[in-house]
């Protein structure tokens, strides 16, 4: 059987995928369609999304157990900041693209293994780019990555059936904790059916930001919250750049000192504004070769694979423990696809945008909405946000009925929602 | 995540390790990456084809060269300010040696770490490292289960970061907060002004309106019942944040005062009269602890660990909290000074100078004084020989490990018998036959000695292994799959730093690793 690369793997992973397993449920010496594990392996195609600190890791594992065909996409480029968690980049490589890097150091160090980098956003690729792979590994840093590409290979099984199921694993990791995931779409649960695992942390009251700050940390988000988009509209606050961050220390160390708050410094404002606590090498490891590993058992099935969340924990010992998140009939991705909401007649089109971004059910993030033919309002593009623009202010009394379904898009999902609107 | 302290901690830390395979490259990556300060690598290997497909820090060049030596060369690129060297010798054998030298080698590490080592240099070194007091970490591997077991006489934990609920001293107040408290006047503020009192201040007015105030009250079910309803009336309307906060908060802090258990296990050891000494290692525990006791026992502290001082996050005006949060801090730094002035004493009564221990690390201890750990373990020597094992078998059961455990070690037993692992046809995995009857019947063999040692630790007959799980060790000819060792160095490394910075509190004493259910197993032996 010719191959695109030539295959090699390890004694090692050889036991696994030709000794006799008749202890092992569903492990088969040859399949219905005459292929053995070793064939399974030697012709996977593999995509890595990320090539950061969970990235770099998942490259190696995949190279170090059999994998020889990967594809590896990340829209950023080598930070100086990256060096110490990062290992497949160097001092020379900052401003150079991660993918790509990444990519040539694995290829030097196996030179056997096929490895493909894509300097791109994972929005540019194409659905025919994903329908063809055998499988796809997440490391990822934002919740809105994740749920576009669960959104997305969902609705692959959706329209091509077998010839579009993509098994997802999906890492994460914080500190000294992390998890991993196995989402077999369509089989179990996606990653939209947890969404509350991944809910947002509580932001302080606006109250207490805007009137009665206490903490250094509300001094932090006035600056970042109300200040910046006061005096910026519009440009984005960004947490990585160092003269956005000085500045919100600026504004936030003078409102402090009116309050007479201490404790203002540039570490504390970056973590606030990213909302994040500091990544480390070991965490990322493990979480990664978890991430790995199952994707060596569910392409190759020489082991049961992980059913289906799995959680870590280093805080206090060692804690390790997986279980089956049950998949959500009602899930906006992978259920029905439907929600509903109840507002006053008089809240206002705003208003109701604001609900379905705050809604731990719905988070999404700038949604455009439409009734039936008519268009309430566009986020994109500029014309048709002019055009209805003016609708924001207008009650939703006046826009639709009691009971109205709308239609709803938003760049977390690749496809529209049904929300049914009722007036409380 | 550990702060300076930690990181300079991470910086000076000297860590030997035995093995130079996938586990041992990988558990040194997570050191090199976050800046240890130097490691040392210990192992005769060549650099094999097996070598270039599994262990990322070798390179396919580097086949016939010695594997120590690679892996130290491709570790110390990620990180310049590290120092690593390699030591091309057998483990065993340089542990056998008496040459001075190779003694410091070991004598002279922060950590040391055994991968994938046999039990022979396993023991040995448990031997060394339990005399000399230093941390010893070993790992090792059989295909999708690998095994993590720490060993060190005691392990102090001062900077825990575990989360404890604040300490307000509501029912006993001390007299700065009773004052401030009394010259406040809830009657004469409006509605908004009441809506931002802290909490605190509601339940200690409660308290006094309901007489349960005085020195020796601690209110019953009954009363705690009447507290949250009048805290309720004392609201000018419903539903405002603070008094919520201040009902919710009977139930905590409405109780005495009680050092926790741990604490209190810690100051009533025996290690506190007669501590070992670790002066050159800079081991200051003992005597901070008995100067923390000395403390508790004075008529200034009543009895109460020193204050804390810092309190939660709560609905108030910014002006009222602030001056609530600085008389919590000004007692805590009057109690951190009392502390210092015990330190002093017990310093100079053990004919020490006055800054032997920094005030940076006394005041450091002051605030974790609610938050300490101290953790005993047993020997890895004594595990090995079996002298511990009877009295921890159960552990093993009860942490569902049992089989895990035993097969590991049944295995090791086989390999002394056999001249090689269960279900490995050669003696080296590179020119390996598969054999499915040989796996078989070796898994029969892993059956019959495991089910030997579970009687030998005093767990049989009613345990038994498990079968499947011992074909699935025989399945793995106790090969190293990359995947495993990249997770269990990742668990050790984290353990590592933990034992290295004495924060956050390491696992006591066996982790074993599940890569088939993804989970681990803990359990003391």
């Amino acid at each position: 059987m010719a191959m695109a690369s030539p295959f090699k793997c390890d004694a090692g992973i050889s036991r696994y995928l030709q000794l006799k397993a008749p202890h092992v449920e569903g492990f088969e010496l040859v399949n219905d369609e005459n292929e053995t594990p070793r064939d399974l392996l030697a012709k996977a195609k593999v995509l890595v999304i990320g090539a950061g600190g969970l990235g770099c890791e998942i490259l190696k594992n995949l190279a170090m157990s059999g994998f020889n065909d990967i594809h590896v996409i990340d829209m950023d480029t080598i930070d100086l900041s990256n060096l110490n968690r990062q290992f497949l980049f160097r001092k020379d490589d900052v401003g150079k693209p991660k993918a790509e890097v990444a990519a040539a150091f694995i290829k030097r160090r196996s030179p056997h293994v096929s490895i493909t980098p894509h300097f791109k956003r994972i929005q540019e690729m194409s659905e025919e780019f994903y329908l063809d792979f055998t499988i796809i590994i997440c490391g990822l840093d934002s919740i809105e990555a994740r749920r576009w590409i669960n959104a997305l290979i969902c609705g692959l099984v959706e329209e091509h059936g077998f010839k579009g199921f993509k098994p997802i694993i999906d890492g994460g990791t914080e500190g000294l904790r992390g998890n991993a995931r196995v989402i077999l779409p369509s089989v179990n649960a996606c990653l939209d059916c947890g969404l509350d695992l991944y809910s947002k942390k509580a932001t302080y009251p606006i109250c207490t930001i805007a009137n009665t700050p206490r903490l250094p940390e509300h001094c932090i988000e006035w600056a970042s919250v109300l200040e910046w988009p006061r005096l910026f509209p519009d440009k984005k606050l960004d947490g990585d750049d160092p003269d956005h961050i000085n500045w919100v220390v600026e504004k936030a160390s003078a409102r402090a000192a009116t309050f007479n708050i201490p404790g203002i410094n540039y570490s504390l404002a970056q973590g606030v504004v990213k909302n994040i606590i500091p990544a480390i090498a070991s965490t990322n490891a493990i979480v990664a070769a978890a991430c790995t590993n199952e994707a060596l058992k569910v392409v190759t099935t020489c082991n049961p694979y992980l059913d289906n969340y799995m959680f870590y924990s280093g805080l206090d010992g060692v804690y390790m423990f997986s279980f089956p998140y049950a998949r959500n009939p009602d899930c906006l991705v992978c259920g029905k696809r439907e929600g509903s909401l109840s507002l006053p007649a008089t809240a206002t089109l705003d208003e109701l945008i604001t609900a379905l971004k705050e809604s731990p059910v719905f988070q999404l993030k700038a949604p455009t909405i439409s009734h039936g033919e008519t268009n309430l309002y566009f986020q994109n593009p500029k014309a048709l946000e002019a055009l209805t623009r003016p609708n924001l202010v207008k009650s939703i009394g006046d826009l639709f009925e009691s009971g109205s379904t709308l239609t709803v898009t938003d760049p977390t999902l690749t496809t529209s929602l049904s929300v049914s609107v009722d007036f409380s | 995540l550990w702060q300076e302290s930690g990181q300079t901690a991470l910086e000076n830390a000297r860590v030997c390790v035995f093995g130079s395979t996938a586990l041992a490259a990988e558990t040194l990556k997570n050191l090199v990456l976050p800046g240890i300060g130097e490691f040392t690598v210990v192992d005769d290997g060549v650099v094999g084809e097996q070598d270039t497909l599994t262990n990322f820090f070798v390179q396919p060049s580097d086949q016939g060269k010695p594997r120590a030596e690679c892996i130290v060369q491709g570790l110390c690129e990620l990180n310049p300010d590290v120092r690593g060297s390699a030591v091309t010798r057998s483990p065993a054998e340089l542990l056998a040696s008496s040459d001075p030298a190779d003694i410091q080698l070991v004598a002279d590490a922060t950590l040391v770490l055994a991968c994938g080592q046999p039990e022979s240099v396993v023991c040995a070194l448990s031997r060394r490292c339990w005399q000399a007091r230093i941390p010893l970490v070993a790992s090792d591997y059989a295909g999708f289960y690998a095994r993590v077991r720490t060993s060190i006489p005691e392990h102090a934990v001062v900077e825990s970061h575990a989360d404890t609920p604040s300490d307000l001293r509501l029912l006993t107040p001390f007299p700065a907060l009773r004052s401030y408290i009394e010259q406040i006047d809830l009657d004469v503020l409006d509605s908004t002004d009441l809506a931002h009192v802290p909490y605190p201040i509601i339940v200690a007015k409660a308290l006094k309106a309901l007489s349960l105030d005085g020195d020796a009250a601690v209110p019953t079910v009954q009363q705690k019942r009447e507290l949250r309803d009048y805290i309720t009336t004392m609201a000018h309307a419903p539903g405002e944040e603070n008094f919520d906060q201040a009902v919710e908060a009977v139930t905590q802090h409405c109780k005495p005062y009680s050092t926790p258990d741990a604490i209190d296990q810690i100051l009533s050891d025996p290690a506190v009269a007669a501590p070992p000494t670790d002066e050159a290692k800079g081991d200051h525990f003992w005597l901070l602890v008995r100067a923390l006791r000395a403390y508790v026992h004075s008529d200034y502290a009543l009895g109460m660990l020193p204050l804390n001082g810092s309190i939660p996050d709560m609905k108030a005006d910014t002006k009222g909290y602030i001056a609530l949060q600085r008389i919590y801090k000004q007692k805590a730094t009057e109690d951190a000074a009392e502390f210092a002035t015990h330190v002093a004493r017990e310093l100079s009564e053990a004919g020490l100078a006055g800054d032997y221990i920094s005030a940076d690390e006394v005041a450091v201890f002051c605030r974790n004084a609610s938050n300490l750990r101290l953790l005993r373990f047993t020997s890895l020597h004594d595990e090995i020989e079996g002298k511990s094992l009877c009295a921890a078998a159960e552990n093993l059961v009860a942490a569902d490990v049992a089989s895990h455990y035993a097969l590991f070690r049944a295995s090791a037993r086989f390999e002394a018998v056999h001249g090689r692992y269960p279900g490995v046809t050669a003696s080296t995995n590179d020119a390996e036959m598969l054999d499915d009857e040989l796996v078989a019947s070796d898994a029969a063999k892993l059956i019959d000695i495991s089910n030997e040692l579970l009687a030998e630790w005093g767990l049989g007959p009613e345990t038994k292994v498990d079968e499947d799980l011992a074909m699935e060790f025989a399945r793995s000819g106790h090969c190293e799959l990359h995947n495993i060792s990249s997770m269990t160095g990742g668990i050790v490394s984290q353990e590592a730093i933990k034992l290295i910075t004495h924060q956050y509190v390491p696992e006591n004493s066996l982790c074993i690793v599940d890569g088939v259910k993804a989970k681990s197993y803990v359990a003391r032996i």
